[in-house]
């Protein structure tokens, strides 16, 4: 080893980090070679002196929050149903899919009541005035006589406990329905001098 | 350190957020310095500190092991700080072979400021080349091989011993210049 290669490895002998057969050498070196020693001694000096210069204190706890932003900007970028969930806080987020899922199953709810309510009682007229009605319930369809008024008709229907679920058609036809005994409320009907005509639905 | 410091990493690449604070507390004043002695810019230095931590926190995963953590926390540090450099001014870092000039003038000038020895050596510290300054710092600083430093700056060893070689060397002039021949 050279002289030139020996001052180059100096330094590391300096900082302690030469090993093995080049911390050898060197040694052997320093042992036969003032001007060497003065070398090391000059590097040791420095290598104190640099260490014992004041460390310009960095960004410290600011530093780290601009780096914990940066991270998590990082992880939401990298995953967007992450990204989704976190636009809502933690709790808020169970809390609201909570409410969101309460909501839906109220309103499934109360959409099926209304629904089963309005078909239980009721009978249905088709858009080709075709009658589908319930089991229980006979249905009749009926004219009313020419100039036969709105209040007498209500108040014969009233009587008989009856009521009109549909029409007029474009014929005038009525669906009339109710009574506590259907044949009772047919006789009623075909007797009643403000009913034209009178036939049982769906016949 | 060495070992806590892998042990973090582990913790980083399984997301430890809790571990990166550490990590961070661990080698923010040193990196810092590193960083700070060649930009010669806060604002940029704090850039650089961030990014570097970042890059960790990225590619805690990939680390293997087979250098120390601060080998491969400096070289990110330096491959960041030298690329800052190279936009803002590509000869400060690729003129090799150019010698480091010394302003007599504006030394004189310093010197009469200069309250003690510390500042004689940070004076010429700024002198020297980024590349020269980042071994010596390396190898005085932190004490890292010469093997360590060459994977931290990329470049084969004896590329290394030459460099500081050389910026010894320029130390030694700069400071016998201005504290005189007790050196």
């Amino acid at each position: 080893m050279n002289r030139k290669e020996l001052e180059e490895l100096l330094p590391f002998f300096a900082n302690g980090s030469l090993e093995g057969r080049e911390r050898e050498e060197v040694e052997k070196a320093l042992h036969d070679c003032s001007d060497l020693r003065e070398e090391l001694d000059y590097l040791t000096s420095l290598r104190r002196e640099m260490q014992e210069t004041a460390l310009e204190p960095g960004p410290g706890d600011l530093g780290l929050k601009r780096l914990q932003r940066a991270m998590a900007d990082e992880d939401l970028r990298a995953d967007p149903i992450t990204r989704a969930q976190t636009l809502i806080a933690p709790e808020q987020n169970n809390r609201l899919w909570k409410i969101v899922a309460a909501a839906a199953c109220l309103l499934l709810a109360i959409q099926t009541g209304l629904t089963l309510h309005m078909t239980r009682d009721r009978d249905l007229v088709a858009a080709g005035a075709q009658v589908v009605q319930s089991a229980k319930d006979a249905a009749f369809l009926v004219t009313f006589a020419p100039q036969t008024s709105e209040a007498a008709i209500r108040e014969m229907l009233v009587v008989m406990n009856a009521e009109i679920i549909g029409g007029p058609s474009a014929l005038g036809i009525y669906l009339v329905t109710g009574g506590d005994d259907p044949a009772a409320t047919r006789d009623a009907l075909e007797n009643s001098s403000l009913v034209e005509t009178i036939q049982e639905a769906g016949k | 350190m060495t070992t806590g410091a892998a042990e973090l990493i582990e913790r980083i690449a399984a997301r430890d957020e809790a571990a990166m604070a550490d990590f961070y507390r661990l080698f923010e004043a040193r990196l810092y310095r590193f960083i700070k002695t060649k930009l010669n810019d806060s604002f940029e230095a704090d850039d650089i500190l961030n990014e570097t931590f970042l890059e960790v926190w990225r590619k805690a995963g990939m680390f293997e092991g087979r250098s120390k953590v601060s080998t491969w926390l400096f070289g990110i540090a330096y491959y960041k700080t030298m690329d800052r450099l190279r936009a803002r001014n590509p000869l400060l870092v690729s003129d090799e072979l150019a010698p480091e000039v010394v302003d007599e003038s504006a030394q004189a000038d310093a010197c009469v400021l200069a309250a003690d020895d510390a500042d004689h050596i940070r004076f010429c510290l700024d002198r020297l080349k980024a590349a020269h300054r980042a071994v010596l710092e390396l190898a005085f600083f932190e004490d890292m091989s010469y093997g360590e430093i060459a994977k931290v700056v990329n470049c084969p060893e004896g590329t290394v011993k030459t460099r500081i070689f050389h910026a010894k060397q320029l130390m030694k002039h700069c400071l016998e210049g201005r504290m005189g021949v007790r050196r």
